[in-house]
């Protein structure tokens, strides 16, 4: 479970506020968008959940662990149980769709079975068995996400990030690899993601967090978050 | 961590090598002349102590008063060698240095019955083990009672002392200097290729590996420098020393022996602590993960 309560988070440097209170809470196995536009706190959210940083007010836990008290050797502990999904994809152009999934394992050290075991496993959820020894450059912009949801998936993680997974992705696979998603969801993991993408949004039917100016101004699992943020503005 | 993320990094690592090829040469080059700079100081170091001890310069014969008997002599000897920091003491009669005197003119002189073992003096001659403490070890044995005469080479052993003091104080120097050069050097190919590998490091950091884990490529690659230095400064060293060095000092002594069991780890082990200590900075600098 995910809570963020009452978190805040200011950067120094700029001096921008980028979340403002917020509150929420996220079951496991849950399938939640994040959207709003760009400069909303959504991103933030992100960084907050991988522990890239942490609230300067209030708390975020996951699975009962609150991310500001882990220790500099907890984190990465902590982060194997995060898949992340990035727009740009992040694939490692010198290594083969194999290597790149494996590559999250190898670098956890798991052992050489587990690794082949897992990385088949992830490969035929994506569809992508049979690229197996392609490198990221011979395949198309959805292949390649596709590539970057396995590796996310392999270590079997309890959530997944996606961070505007469709953002580079030709417009007619969007639609594809959030279905792709909603499998993975359906296996039991949670699935968060990011997009502004609101035509996407709108055809899933699931649960929508709104944010405009670091605030949530909806919530379509909790539509009392709207009046209660025009409450606390009035 | 099992094998299969061993080899991973080792792989990693020795790919990242192949690709700054420029720079793991230099890295490579500069610390095989910190390597065998270390190796030729200490080289020369032993070999002025293998000299020393070899032309006996530290030697000292304290020719005793006339008038001592045989009881005072080991009364002496006994205060002798409670002085400390002196070799094996032997004791030379007069008959004896009438010998070894003769023996020294050669065979057959006819002095033999020209001579009287009473115009020689008895003597103790010993080495001094530490030479750097000669003065004070020779001053103490000026205090002894019954001492007629020292013979001493104080100015070959001062020489030998200065030389040495100089050697040792370059040599700190100059590897001080080429460790520093060697660190801006291992400094900068970490700063190349930890840019060259942001991609698969920030990946690294997402997926949950740990700093040691994105860290110790950078160690492996300094420690194969390293070793890379430390082999290639074997065989230079090795060379050197045997086909040129060698030679000219069998001319003034008996020079050591190019010890494989010394050198051979000398060589290894230096290469690779150098090679792993020099990375530790800029990978700490360099590598915030």
């Amino acid at each position: 479970m995910i809570q963020f309560i009452n978190v805040s988070k200011r950067y120094d440097k700029s001096g921008t506020v980028a979340l403002r209170k917020v509150s929420l809470r996220i079951e496991d196995g849950e399938f939640v968008f994040i959207t709003g536009n760009s400069g909303a706190g959504k991103s933030t959210m992100v960084h907050l959940l991988t522990c890239e940083d942490v609230p300067q007010k209030g708390d975020v836990i996951v699975d009962g662990m609150n991310t500001k008290k882990l220790s500099r050797r907890q984190i990465p502990k902590y982060r194997r149980r995060i898949g992340i999904v990035f727009q740009d994809f992040r694939l490692i152009p010198n290594l083969t769709v194999y290597d790149n999934i494996a590559f999250s394992l190898r670098v956890v050290g798991r052992r050489r079975k587990e690794i082949v075991r897992r990385v088949e496993r992830a490969m035929e959820l994506v569809g992508l068995s049979h690229k197996a020894k392609m490198y990221p450059d011979q395949l198309s912009g959805g292949e390649q996400q596709r590539v970057a949801v396995a590796r996310a998936i392999v270590n079997n993680p309890s959530m997944i990030i996606a961070d505007e997974p469709t953002g580079n992705v030709d417009p007619s696979l969007s639609v594809e690899i959030m279905n792709m998603l909603l499998r993975i969801n359906q296996m039991g993991i949670t699935v968060i993601v990011v997009t502004h993408e609101q035509h996407l949004v709108d055809r899933m039917n699931q649960r929508v967090i709104r944010l405009e100016e670091g605030r949530i101004v909806s919530d379509t699992a909790d539509p009392e978050s709207e009046t209660e943020v025009a409450s606390d503005e009035s | 961590m099992s094998l299969d993320s061993l080899w991973f990094l080792v792989k990693s690592a020795w790919n990242n090598l192949y690709r700054n090829i420029l720079l793991t040469v230099a890295s490579v080059t500069v610390l095989t002349i910190c390597l065998s700079l270390l190796g030729s100081t200490t080289l020369i170091v032993r070999n002025v102590n293998a000299f020393v001890e070899e032309i006996g310069e530290s030697r000292i014969a304290v020719f005793l008063e006339e008038d001592m008997d045989e009881l005072d002599v080991v009364r002496f000897k006994d205060e002798l060698i409670a002085i400390g920091n002196i070799g094996e003491v032997s004791y030379e009669t007069k008959e004896q240095a009438l010998e070894n005197y003769l023996e020294s003119l050669g065979e057959e002189t006819g002095m033999e019955d020209a001579l009287d073992p009473e115009t020689f003096r008895a003597s103790m001659i010993f080495e001094i083990i530490d030479i750097s403490k000669y003065d004070q070890t020779l001053y103490e044995i000026q205090k002894l009672d019954g001492v007629g005469d020292i013979q001493e080479r104080r100015d070959v052993v001062e020489g030998i002392l200065e030389v040495r003091q100089v050697l040792s104080f370059l040599s700190i120097w100059v590897i001080a200097l080429f460790f520093i050069v060697s660190m801006f050097i291992i400094m900068n190919s970490v700063k190349l290729s930890v840019y060259a590998r942001r991609l698969e490091i920030n990946i690294m950091k997402y997926v949950g590996a740990t700093d040691f884990f994105i860290q110790l490529p950078y160690f492996i690659e300094g420690m194969i420098i390293g070793l890379l230095a430390g082999v290639v400064s074997f065989f230079v060293q090795f060379y050197v020393y045997n086909a040129i060095l060698y030679p000219i000092l069998s001319e003034l002594f008996t020079p050591l022996s190019f010890k494989l069991t010394f050198w051979i780890p000398f060589f290894l082990i230096g290469g690779v602590f150098i090679g792993i200590i020099g990375s530790v900075y800029p990978v700490k600098k360099y590598l915030k993960v």
